[in-house]
């Protein structure tokens, strides 16, 4: 199975889904799973696979290495990802929902261990691209990932930054998630962002590239608990980077009272 | 645009302590100041408590009240840090709009001559550089009825010259320079919390997880105290564990009204003199974050000893 050639943008694609998603308004779920151990991977695949088949989706297992899980044959990771292109990839995934959705399935779900794609610095920076675009459709669609990263092979470093781009990871020490919402600027971050997470904000809001519209780069901190003035200032600075003025949203009275304080060009907080 | 009054011909802060024993006294002093002010037409303000400002408001002439402000002086001195940011914006502001001196009195409450008084010393010490850059005239008012001996005392170190009620600048003989005197140390009391044991010990903890533990000891404190004092916790800790020497060992204590937390580490604490009273552009000493710190507690206090550096925060009441 090659990657289907681009026909339509992503875009479009993902509208398309969009519209299937008017019928079954259930977003999908975009987890990270790494492990030491193949056989725990595993078992958190099956039970992945078999929730998403009890809700009547289908159901796609891509890897390597892995055995049948439950009469699921494992696809190679090139058949499905070949050279990863991030809009290309997004858009195979868009139309093989859409192909699952017409034959009757409420979503698709999908096993991807996928540590042979992020083997060189190159490859994890478009890969990182990528697990955003494809955030950006689950965020939309009845379209759900897991994605296994064995921490044996991968760097350490690398699979913080990818860690982070999924709405759940299993990374102790990364604290924050840049991952994606419905809503204006489509972008969220979570957790708790300090010291320990502002080099890698930096790195990934380089790799994910959020939309910047009318000026403004949204973020949505609703689940945000904890932003300390480093992650403030290197949110500010890219963002003026980009000609635009970062607007967090935040409940948080502690992020207004700092940016108060600090009165950096190039970042605002609403209150919400 | 040139100087008057006494600091006629100085070049940068005119910085006098008034220590006055009656409001007759404080009056002398401050009535031809303010008049002198509005007469040579430069901004002249008043930043008392709301007895004290009455009393100048009532006493003064009908024609200068129109050219003196009145600020709130409690909302001025409620932090050290906030007061220098505040003080510097209105002092840079006027110069901008072309004034040769501005003059101020102002008075610092009654409650910072107590508990906290070791962090309002140290501003004291540090306006003399932080304000350095303005033509500004300010008379500091010192209650000598409810003031202690040591805070007058403190009074006199980091005062250059002081004015009597008889029209009489003095140079203050035991003034010493900003930064002998911060570098000084001065011992601090000790909150009566910390004489029993902490609520929760944590040593090298990571940042997050001494911001976790101000949770957990939180007696309920009002308003958005305890979420400043997560903000605080974690820049120091984030501090120590970057500049300072391991161990790094973090104590939390509550009571009903307030929650302290101090961070002891081996090191020698900030080098720089200002530390905390004013944003250190310097992003590599943390300086911003102890500055963001002194901004976001309601009391400060630095100690060391041969076990190291202590910073302590408190939240609430400062006892």
């Amino acid at each position: 199975m090659q990657s289907v050639p681009l026909t339509a943008t992503a875009y479009a694609v993902g509208m398309h889904a969009a519209q299937a998603q008017a019928a079954r308004p259930t977003a999908g779920r975009h987890l990270c799973w790494a492990y030491a151990d193949l056989d725990e991977f595993v078992g958190r695949a099956r039970g992945f696979l078999a929730e998403g088949r009890a809700a009547g989706a289908a159901v796609r297992l891509v890897g390597d290495d892995l055995p049948d899980i439950d009469g699921v044959a494992p696809e190679p990771v090139s058949d499905v990802y070949g050279v990863v292109d991030p809009a290309a990839t997004v858009a195979y995934w868009a139309d093989a929902l859409s192909s699952a959705l017409a034959a009757g399935h409420t979503g698709l779900r999908v096993v991807g261990e996928v540590t042979p794609l992020v083997r060189s610095a190159a490859q994890v920076a478009a890969f990182a691209a990528y697990e955003h675009r494809i955030d950006r459709l689950m965020a939309r669609n009845p379209l759900s990932g897991l994605c296994g990263y064995d921490r044996r092979v991968v760097d350490p470093g690398a699979l913080s930054d990818l860690a982070c781009l999924h709405e759940v990871h299993n990374l102790p020490d990364v604290s924050f998630r840049l991952h994606a919402v419905v809503g204006s600027g489509d972008l969220a971050i979570s957790g708790e962002l300090d010291v320990t997470g502002t080099a890698a904000l930096a790195r990934v809001l380089d790799q994910v590239s959020p939309a910047v519209i009318d000026g403004e780069l949204v973020v949505d901190a609703g689940s945000l608990d904890f932003v300390d003035h480093r992650s403030l200032l290197q949110l500010a600075s890219y963002a003026r980077g980009r000609g635009a003025t970062a607007v967090l949203r935040t409940p948080m009275p502690a992020a207004a009272r700092l940016v108060e304080l600090l009165r950096v060009p190039g970042l605002r907080v609403e209150a919400r | 645009m040139t100087r008057t009054g006494a600091a006629a011909g100085h070049v940068g802060y005119f910085h006098e302590a008034v220590c006055y024993a009656s409001d007759e006294e404080l009056l002398a002093v401050v009535l031809p100041f303010l008049v002198g002010g509005v007469d040579s037409k430069e901004p002249t303000v008043v930043a008392l408590g709301p007895e004290k400002a009455d009393l100048v408001r009532r006493a003064l002439p009908g024609s200068c009240l129109s050219g003196v402000s009145f600020l709130t002086g409690g909302s001025m001195y409620a932090r050290p840090a906030a007061a220098i940011r505040a003080y510097r914006e209105l002092l840079a502001g006027h110069v901008a709009d072309g004034a040769g001196q501005i003059r101020i009195v102002g008075e610092i409450p009654r409650p910072s001559l107590g508990a906290t008084w070791n962090w309002w010393a140290r501003y004291e010490a540090a306006i003399n550089h932080a304000y350095d850059e303005f033509p500004l005239w300010s008379l500091c008012a010192y209650d000598t009825r409810i003031t202690p001996s040591t805070v007058l005392s403190d009074v006199l170190r980091t005062h250059p010259r002081s004015l009597h009620a008889d029209g009489r600048h003095e140079p203050s003989p035991t003034y010493a320079a900003p930064t002998s005197f911060l570098s000084a140390w001065p011992p601090v009391a000790v909150d009566p919390l910390e004489e029993g044991p902490p609520l929760i010990t944590l040593v090298d903890p990571t940042a997050a997880g001494a911001r976790h533990a101000v949770r957990l000891v939180d007696p309920g404190l009002p308003g958005d105290e305890t979420e400043e004092l997560v903000i605080a916790v974690s820049e120091v800790v984030t501090n120590a564990l970057r500049h300072g020497l391991p161990p790094v060992r973090v104590r939390y204590w509550a009571g009903a009204d307030r929650i302290v937390v101090s961070v002891t580490d081996g090191g020698a604490g900030p080098s720089d003199p200002y530390a905390g009273l004013l944003p250190s552009r310097d992003s590599s000493t943390g300086g911003l974050g102890l500055w963001i710190t002194h901004q976001s507690c309601n009391y400060v206090a630095f100690s060391r000893d041969e076990a190291g550096f202590t910073l302590r925060l408190t939240a609430g009441n400062p006892y």
